[in-house]
Parts: structure tokens; sequence; C-alpha cells
């Protein structure tokens, strides 16, 4: 019943020499992992079955994936319940495990120094917080990364990220595996897509239905989960934000190449050494509801009242972009519609960060209210906050009503500043935009090809059959979101996964090129380290790639294990 | 009488707090993954652990268990469920929103399993094992056999995208709509065709699964009753057909009613929730699933509520009507 | 052996012990009447397939493994566009403009969108079903049974504590109830189906107490324990037998139902991955309906045939078992 196809990595496994440990045991390892995707269940299946071959005994687990990061990644010490809450030979996690798949973390090709939450050594508590599988590189990270933030040379910038990226690519802290695809299905008579690239769909104000741009019809998206919230202070997932943004544009965008966009900031202003930034802020912009004209005031009591904000009364959930080192940024007001950013520290990638990039407002009329009296409860529940009633002319929609577990309805916005300025004159082009939420992915699928809806994102394994449909379009665009196999290095895994080496012979017995082309079906790139190699941080010189195509399998894994284990291993 | 009904209006009203309590008490208890999640994203991000957590119990309306419980049990005995932190709106908004998209196609599912079940049933009872009986117990067992997200998943497929273009007399007859739009209901109105056509296929969907139970129920009870001696004695004092049927069926409708309240409600409830996932119907079941996976307590224990409630009232309809309708038996009040 | 493999085997004893209590003129004549309706017949006889396939398929057949090289591909004799599989196993040939590719034997029922055969996924699921069947019918027809009649034999208090406690049972939500289980600790196959035991007796009680009290009220009944009949020998004697139709009745119904509650529960992936039911295969092929419709379906018609058979079966056994047709 086992297939026996011919071509390499394909086949079914062949039973090979099983690997005993000094208790005279087969090595058992212990591989939990977020079910839900059924291209990750299947590469954890093919995953376990070439560790198999390699001569391990792999127990599966799948569950869902807040389950597993409560039971497997969170772990206490002294009280605290963190994702790095100690040292890795103490705090450990509720259950033991070995092998964890189904998580990933983006790369951050825009401000790759973030990435060090994850790959500083975990000894660091306060920086390494997202360290929950008790990684110690074997070079120290942390220096690399401090310098590749603040210095001003560029060269010297890629020169370090690019050693930081060649030392994760030989620890193999975790089995970097693909990186994702995003892979979008439109209905053919949508037009002015967009150029595919890492900012896709940026100026979507500008799409239209047919041939030539013209005001008419109804687009309905369709997406697989609901958004959490419409108050911009507690949105931090993709859904709700994508909801928010039909109604208001934000502050600005980057394109492709991440260079500025104007939208509400018109532009910026950095000084020499990159530690204090001015922003200006379009005339014309007018919130609704009789807030007035969006002025410098509004964002600068919004920072430093909201997000800045001792005790958190407003529940913000975007605060860590405006605090370095414990201590609020200074944020002033220069002007009626400029206000300046200064840093304790230069940091050239300001501008690309999350704190002002796509930043949401609110006025401060809306604001004081609660403000005095610390009610964030009551902002998040006041009407106009949850209706949107106060986005003006700020966004190319106007919000009419969110049907929970169905739709979120706007309509066009006749007011819309963008319109004559950064888009064409009459933009935005349809009369209503639908965000339609879908629980069940094969009735999304269904409604695109009906035509019920404009555009969905597809799976891999359906894009062939998209691609064949006449009505439909299909565009790729790359992400930066590295799907891995994290191994555990803290007290409660398998101790052996301590050693570099180890981990090495293990991520070489996996190919990573059948992953992205058998499992993801070409849709997914290869990933040898946390950068995909399309992003400027990546220098191949410095990468080593484990479970590469040129990759000799199995019988080159098992000679690496058994160099790197100790004595009392051997294969029988 | 009297006494018996206000004694069991008491009982219910105990089992209703009883089962809600054991609701509460399995969510309040039960690990939170979410906050991992949160978490997790919140370590992703750069923000400090401990605030993070602190923020996070606040979004939750979090407390001590107590205080907890006793806002439940005032929630309940008000009527007014609170606020639903998921939703960010209040309880009883929420669940008053939903209801009508479950009733929508509910209804008529059952309406149409009730009536089609007996017919099927008692035409059994009285001609077993003819040809005609087997097919139509054959149909009656398709709608419960199959599962039924397939067999909504298959709809779809059939009637919406592979569907080709019918009109009859300038009304779209196919294809039918892919999924539920709450649009339709605003522009067009509840009652109106466009909303019976997003209806039509979700209704089917729960209505074949409860065809076959009220079917079978219907047939075995009356068949027994078909041979029975005192039908013998109606048919041989010249009753007909249909009065032999009516005394067949009278006690009959002993067991019968016993089990087909709590029957229908249980088969709509698993059918419901999934025909609404399916089609993407927001309606109650979907609306407590939601709660359930947030732990949104005050809204889990409002949803919850209809249905135990719908079946309590059953069970003390049927107990009244036991007393009604078999005097032969004596009821322990 | 899995602990479910015990209690399955355990359930299938009591089953067997209880059958063989009966007389030998009784399963004859009770035989003799099943074999005339010809549905229940060829019910009983796709039950017996799967039984078999069910308790010696997996050790013919394989575990069904993930290879995720030969995934959808297509079963023999019905061949599928060349675009459909990553990499077609069987021969590509070329039919009206479209390039086909053709099943093979190797996967005679083709495989799943992660390469698993459909053949032993198939096998393995009639495992499943077996277990599920026996399990939750030992669970519930003993504990309905039980309570039934002890509540309607009793009277009283008793009898009011326990249809108190049943009322109270039935008014869970269950399958919310199973939701909410599931997703809070993702219980294994083998505590989904105690659980599934453990809810579902309360409608077998209230059934078995409703007959019982009947009975108990019938003149025949009044006549033995006027003449000296102790309450055993009427509960064996005249209660138990004419209860255990409705018994059959009532399981015969929860069994499929069961079975399909696992299928919904696999369907909203609340259950554990690693079990091959045909639920969870039908669950994962729904997406693929279009393009692979096969991996939907074999499983899916596996699970109708035997939910249909069990129907006819029930059936077949309440026609043969009605003790008024004895006596008639």
């Amino acid at each position: 019943m086992v297939a026996t196809a011919g071509c390499a990595g394909l086949e079914a496994p062949d039973s090979g020499d099983t690997l005993y440990g000094p208790d005279g045991e087969q090595v058992t390892l212990s591989m939990v992992y977020a079910t839900g995707s059924p291209p990750v269940t299947t590469t954890m299946e093919y995953i376990a079955q070439r560790l198999e071959s390699l001569g391990f005994d792999v127990e599966r687990n799948g569950l869902p994936y807040p389950d597993m990061l409560a039971q497997y990644a969170q772990n206490s010490y002294e009280g605290t319940t963190a994702l790095n809450a100690g040292p890795r030979d103490e705090a450990v996690s509720q259950e033991p495990w070995d092998l964890m798949g189904g998580v990933g973390f983006n790369a951050f090709p825009r401000s790759p120094t973030s990435l060090r939450t994850f790959w500083v050594d975990v000894a660091e508590r306060a920086v390494a917080q997202a360290n929950f599988f008790g990684y110690n590189p074997t070079e120290a990270l942390a220096p690399k990364f401090e310098r590749a933030a603040t210095t001003p040379d560029d060269a010297e910038r890629r020169d370090l990220l690019g050693e930081v990226f060649g030392v994760l690519s030989r620890d193999q802290p975790v089995n970097f595996l693909v990186f994702d695809a995003n892979i979008h299905g439109f209905a053919r008579r949508v037009s002015g897509l967009g150029e595919p690239g890492p900012s896709f769909g940026y100026a979507s104000q500008g799409r239209y239905f047919g041939e030539e741009p013209g005001v008419g019809g109804t687009y309905v998206s369709g997406r697989s989960s609901g958004a959490e919230t419409l108050n911009p202070i507690r949105a931090d997932d993709t859904e709700s934000d994508a909801r928010i943004r039909l109604t208001m544009d934000g502050a600005y965008e980057l394109d492709n190449d991440d260079e500025f966009v104007p939208r509400w900031f018109t532009g910026y202003e950095a000084s020499e050494d990159d530690t204090v930034y001015e922003f200006h802020i379009r005339e014309g912009l007018e919130w609704g509801a009789e807030f007035g004209s969006m002025t410098a005031e509004d964002w600068v009591y919004y920072i430093t009242e909201v997000h800045q904000a001792e005790p958190n009364w407003a529940n913000s959930l975007n605060r860590a972009p405006w605090f370095r080192n414990g201590e609020p940024i200074e944020v002033t007001e220069t002007g009626e519609r400029s206000f300046e950013v200064r840093l304790p520290e230069p940091d050239p990638f300001f501008v690309l960060r999350p704190a002002l990039w796509g930043a949401y407002c609110l006025p401060k009329g809306l604001v004081a209210e609660y403000r005095e009296a610390e009610d964030g409860e009551g902002l998040n529940r006041d009407s106009g906050v949850g209706e949107l009633a106060y986005t003006g002319n700020l966004g190319p929609y106007s919000f009419e009503r969110w049907d929970r577990s169905s739709v979120f309805v706007a309509s066009r916005n006749p007011d819309y500043y963008g319109a004559g300025t950064l888009f064409p004159e009459g933009a935005p082009f349809f009369e209503e935009r639908h965000i339609q939420t879908f629980g069940e992915s094969s009735t999304r699928l269904s409604a695109l090809r009906a035509g019920d809806i404009q555009s969905t994102e597809l799976p891999p394994d359906t894009v062939a059959s998209f691609e064949d449909d006449a009505d439909v379009s299909v565009l790729r665009t790359p992400t930066a979101f590295c799907n891995m196999l994290a191994y555990n290095q803290r007290a409660n895994g398998w101790g052996e996964l301590r050693k570099p080496g180890v981990r090495r012979a293990l991520s070489t017995a996996v190919s990573k090129p059948t992953i992205a082309e058998d499992v993801f079906r070409g849709n997914a790139a290869a990933a040898y380290t946390h950068q995909p190699e399309y992003s400027r941080w990546y220098n191949d010189a410095k990468v080593t790639r484990y479970g590469g195509p040129n990759s000799s399998g199995i019988g080159a894994a098992r000679e690496t294990l058994l160099t790197a284990l100790p004595e009392g291993y051997e294969y029988r | 009488m009297y006494r018996y009904v206000a004694g069991r209006l008491a009982w219910t009203v105990f089992a209703a707090v009883a089962v809600l309590s054991a609701y509460f008490a399995l969510l309040v208890l039960a690990p939170d993954p979410d906050a991992a999640v949160f978490a997790f994203r919140a370590a992703a991000r750069g923000a400090d652990p401990e605030a993070a957590a602190r923020t996070y119990e606040q979004l939750r309306g979090g407390g001590a268990l107590p205080v907890r419980y006793a806002e439940f049990v005032s929630n309940v005995a008000r009527g007014n469920f609170g606020w639903s932190f998921s939703r960010n709106r209040p309880v009883n908004a929420a669940v008053l929103d939903a209801l009508p998209y479950t009733l929508g196609y509910a209804v008529p599912a059952a309406a149409f399993a009730v009536v089609a079940g007996y017919a099927v049933g008692l035409y059994g009872a009285f001609n077993r094992h003819t040809g005609a009986d087997r097919l139509l117990s054959g149909i009656a067992f398709f709608g419960v056999s199959v599962p039924n997200f397939w067999l909504g998943i298959v709809c779809i497929l059939l009637f919406a995208v592979r569907a080709p273009e019918v009109s009859v007399l300038g009304v779209e007859l196919l294809p039918l709509p892919s999924y539920y739009r709450t649009a339709v209901v605003h522009e067009h109105g509840f009652l109106s065709a466009a909303n019976a056509r997003q209806l039509l296929l979700p209704a089917l969907v729960v209505g074949t699964g409860a065809v076959a139970a009220n079917a079978r129920y219907a047939r075995g009870e009356a068949a027994e009753y078909v041979r029975a001696t005192f039908v013998k004695a109606a048919r041989a004092r010249g009753a007909n057909g249909y009065r032999a049927a009516y005394h067949a069926l009278r006690p009959a409708l002993v067991p019968l009613i016993t089990v087909l309240l709590s029957d229908l409600l249980a088969t709509f409830l698993a059918g419901a929730y999934v025909t609404e996932v399916v089609f993407q119907v927001p309606g109650v079941a979907m609306l407590s699933y939601e709660a359930l996976r947030a732990g949104d307590t005050p809204l889990v224990v409002a949803t919850t509520l209809l249905p135990v409630l719908g079946v309590l009232l059953g069970n003390l309809a049927q107990d009244i009507a036991y007393r009604v309708l078999d005097p032969r038996v004596e009821v322990n009040a | 052996m899995t602990p479910l493999d015990w209690l399955s085997l355990l359930a299938l004893l009591g089953i067997g012990g209880v059958l063989s209590r009966l007389s030998p003129r009784e399963s004859r004549t009770y035989w003799r009447r099943f074999r005339r309706d010809r549905a229940a017949l060829v019910g009983a006889a796709v039950l017996a397939l799967v039984g078999a396939l069910g308790l010696l398929g997996p050790l013919l057949a394989p575990d069904p493994r993930v290879v995720p090289g030969q995934a959808l591909q297509p079963p023999l004799f019905f061949p599928v566009e060349a675009s459909v599989p990553l990499r077609c196993l069987g021969e590509t040939t070329v039919s009206g403009g479209t390039r086909l590719c053709h099943g093979t034997l190797a996967h005679p029922l083709g495989t799943t969108g992660s390469g698993a055969d459909l053949l032993a996924l198939v096998v393995a699921g009639a495992r499943v079903s077996l277990q599920v069947a026996l399990v939750t019918t030992a669970i519930v027809a003993t504990l309905g049974t039980l309570v039934g009649t002890t509540a309607a034999y009793a009277g009283g208090a008793v009898d009011e504590l326990l249809m108190r406690y049943v009322d109270l049972q039935a008014t869970f939500p269950s399958f919310f109830l199973f939701v909410l289980l599931s997703y809070l600790f993702e219980p294994s196959l083998f505590l989904l189906v105690c659980l599934f035991g453990l809810l579902g007796w309360e409608n077998t009680a209230r059934l078995v107490r409703a007959e019982a009290l009947q009975r108990v009220s019938e003149p025949y009944v009044r006549a033995a324990e006027a003449a000296g009949a102790g309450r055993g020998w009427v509960l064996r004697r005249h209660v138990l037998p004419n209860v255990s139709n409705s018994v059959v009745v009532t399981v015969t119904l929860l069994v499929p139902a069961f079975v399909l509650l696992e299928a919904s529960l696999s369907f909203l992936g609340l259950t554990a991955p690693s079990v091959p039911s045909w639920g969870r295969t039908v669950a994962a092929g729904r997406g693929d309906l279009t393009t692979a419709p096969w991996v939907a379906t074999v499983p899916g018609v596996a699970l109708f045939c035997t939910v249909l058979a069990l129907n006819f079966v029930g059936d077949g056994l309440r026609d043969a078992l009605d003790p008024r047709e004895v006596n008639a």
C-alpha cells in the first residue's frame, strides 16, 4: 500500500537503523504542533517521518495553537509567567517537549533589529522576551543587534546583520523551514490591483471594476476571521486593522521598496544623527462629529496621554514602540500641523517601525473626556468610538454597520481627502465596501468561484484550480513570515538539543525544498535563516544551508548526528 | 393539577440555574489558552510581559471567582446578562441580534421535519415493508446518514457554484447564494423572497437531519399499536383508516413525546451549529460557539440559557401531556 | 492494545453475553422474522463487513502514512486533471486537450491532500467506527436500562430523584458541552467515546421507564403479581423483554448519531488529528470537493453505508423483537 515513487525526497521514508541512547532505549522525541493549517500539519508529519528515518521515535501531538502556546511555550519562574520567564535550566514549560511546529515569526526585514526579542541569549530576559525555546547563541548577538540599531553607517549595519543571520543559520536554534507566500485571488473584473510585493495593497484605494476607473458597485472581500475590536487603541491584530483601515488611511504607508508614501502625513525630516524626526500633517484633514481639523495637538495628546500614560488607563496595546529603555519617548508639537519625536539614541529605522507607520489617531476632544476619569472602558464603549463616527474625511469609506460574525459594511466617502490628491479624482471607486467573515474556508472559496465575493486569500493546494478559472486572477506576494520547527533547549527537553551539532543534524534530515515544492506547492520559499533571500540583510556568503537542495539527506545527517552526540549513543 | 404545574415550574427554575452554574464553573475553572496567544503577540512586539498580562486581565473583565459568580446569578435573575467583552456590546443586544437569523432557518426546518417525518412514519406503520415504504424510509434515512457539513458544502457546490442560471417568470431561481448575506435582510427585509432564497439551503440541511428521527419514532411507536387489540376493536366497529390512525396514535404519543422535544432540540443544536458555520449565518449557535472560544462568560450563559430553557419547558409540556393523554399511567406527582 | 481497544472488547463480550441469554427458541423466532426484512438483511451484511474490517483490517493494512509527494492521487478508473495531484504516480494521458492523471494499483481508492492512502484510511476508520459503536452502545444500554427500570419499579422518592437527575442531564445542551470540553481539553477518542456514552443515556432511561410503567400497569402483570409473582420475576419475564424493544430502537439510532457527531467535531477541528476516523477524513477533504472529490466522498460513502445499514438493521430488529408479533 505504500507508494514507491522514484523522485527524491518524495518517497515514503525507508526504515533505517534505530538510534539508542545511553539508557539502552530508543531515543524518543516529543513533537507538538499547532493544528488548523493543513500545510503545516502535513509538514510536521513529513518532518516526523524523516526523523524516524534518522533513527528516532517521534511522538506526535497536534493541538490548537492557543493551547500549544499555553502548555508548551509559556514557562513560569518565581511567580512570573512569560515566554521567557527565567533561566533555561529552571524556567520550563508546563509540559515537556522536544520539537514544536506550527510556530513562526515574522523576519521584519524593515526593522530587523526587532528580532533580538527572539534570538538574543536567553539569559538577557529584558531583551529576549520571546526566546521561549531557551537558545544561547554561540556568538553573542546582543552587541551586534545593538550596534546595527544605532550605527549611522549603512554598510556596517549590513555587515553586522549579515553576520547575525549567518550565526543563526549555523546555530540552528530552530529549524527554519519556509517563508510563506500570500496568494490572492481576485475576480477578474477588479483592476488597479497594484504591484505584488511586501507592501501589496498599500494603494488599494485606487482599485476599480472594469476597464476604466468609475464609481459603482460593491466590492466584497472574504476573510477567515472577524475583527476583535474597532477601537484603534486596542486593535493589535490584522483583522481589526483591515476593517479600521477602510475608514482611516493612517499616518503614512511604505511601498514595496520601503519608501515613505504620504497619507495623513505629507513628509518628515530626520536630523543628521537620526535622533530627531519631525513629521508634517496635511492640511484639510477634518475629523467627523465636529471634532474639528486634525492638528499636531491631537497627535501629541494621543501619544503622550494614551500610549505613554502610566497607568495604561486606555488599555493600549500599541505602547511598546513609544518607550525606549523603559522611558517614554519625547514627543512635542512644533507647529499647528507638525510635531517632533526626540529619541534617546539614534534610530535610522524609526520611520519603518510600527510606532507611526500606518498609525491611527483619535481627536483630542474625544479622548480628553475620558482621560480625566482614566475611564478606558468608557472610551471603549463610547458609541462614537465603536461606530468610527470620528473618521470624517480621513479615509476612503465611512462606517455603515458591523454585523458580527458576518460582514463589516462601509460606504463610499465622497469627502475623502485622498480623492484628487493622492488618488485620481473620484476615488474610491466602489459605492460600498464589505469585508465578509467566513468561518469555513470551503465556503469562502466557493463564494469566490461563484462570484459572490471579489477577493480572498487562497490556500496553496487550491491555487492550481483557481489559475484555471477564467473568472479569477491569482497574485502571489512573498512574505517574511518564517515557519519554523523549534528545538527545546530548556531543561525539560532532550538535553542533547543544546548542542548546535545535534540541531544541525536534525535540520539536515529535513529537505526545505521538498516542503516548499511539495507541501506548499511552490508557494513558499525555503528558509535557512531568519531572513528571506529577497531581504537586503540577507548575505548569501554568510549563510550555511542545512536541509537545502544540495543536502545529502539521511546518510549525512546520521554522520553529523553521531559526531555531535556524546558517548553512549549508537545505531543498532 | 395546578400544584403539579407549579412544582414543575419551580423545578424548571432550579434546573436552569444548576445547568448554567455547571457551565459557568467549567468556563471559569478551565485554562484560558488565549492568554498565551496574547502574551506571544506582546512578546513579539517587545512589550513588557507583566504589563501585557495585566492588560489582558482587564480586557477580559476578570475578577475574583465569588464576585463573578454573584454577578452571574444576578444577571440570570434580572435577565440582563451584562456586557460581552468579546463583542464589545451588551449581551442582550448580541443575543437578540442573532436570534432572528437562527429562527429564520430553524423554524421552517422544524416544520418540514415534523410534517415530513410524521407523514413518512405513519405511512410506514400502516404499510410496512411495501416498496413505497422502503423508498420513503430510504430518503428519510439519507438525511440522517450523511454528515451535515458535507451535505451543506455539497449543496453550496451544486446550487451556488456549479448551478446553471435558471429563472422562472423573471424570478431568479438558480444559482442560490453561496453564503448567507445579512445585507439582504437590511436591504429587502427579513420576510422577503431574497432572504428566503438564502435560508433555503440551511433549512434543508438542518431539516433533513431531523426527518428520519421523526419518521422513525412515529413509525415505530405507531406500528406497535396498529395491531393492538383496541385498534382492531376500533376497526371492527367500523372505524376507517383515519380514525384507526387516531386510536393508534394517541397512546403512541406518550413515549413519542417523551423523546421528541429533547431529541429534536439535540438534533437541531448539533446540526444548527455546523450549518451556521458552513453557510455563515450569524445566529445563536455561532454566537454561542464564539463565546465559548473567547471565554466570554456572560455571553455563554445567555446563549446556553436558550436551549436549556427550551428543553426544560419542553419537558414540562411533555409531562403534562403525559398525564392528559394516557390516563392508564400513574404519574408520581 | 490501547485502553479503548480493551473497552471495546469488554463491550463486545457484554453484548454477546446479553444476547446469549436468549433462549434458542426465541432466537430462532427472532432470526426467522428478521430474515423476512430484506433491507435489514443487507444492512446486517454491511455491518458484518464493517465489523470484520474494523477487527482485522488494521492487521492486514498498514497505518495510513502521510507522504506529501503523493498527494491527491486519483482512484483507479477515475482519472483527473493532471494539475490536481502534485505529481502523478500513474500514467498521464491527453484527452480532448487536457492532460489527465490516472490512478494506480498502489492506491486503488486514491490519496488525500497529505498523501495518505484512502484505502488504509477507510480500513482504519472502520475500526474507529466499530469502537465508537460498541462502547457507546454498551454504556448507553446499560445505564439507561438500569436507571429506567429502577425508577419505574422502585417508584416514590427513588423514581423522583433519578428522573430529576435525568432531566438535568437531558437539559444540558450536550453538543455544546462536547464542544466546550473538546476545545478546552482536547480529549482522545477514548475519552470522547466515554463522554458520548455517559451523556447519551438519558433518553433511553426515560423511554425505558415509560415503557416499564406502562407494562407495570397492564392487566397481565397485575394478574401475575396477584398470583404471587415476585418483582424480580415480573421484571425479567414481562418488563425487560418488552423494554428491550425500546432500548434496541433507541440505541440503534444513537450509534449513527454518535458517529456523525464525531464527524462534526472533526469538522470543527476539535478532535485529535491522529484519529483516522471517517468523519475526520471527510472533514479534511471538504476543501477539495471541487478538484479532488474522492477524498471526502470515499469515506463519506463508507460512513453513509454504515449509518444507513444501522438504521435498516434497527428497523428490522424492532420488527423482529416486537412481542406482539410473537403472540399474534
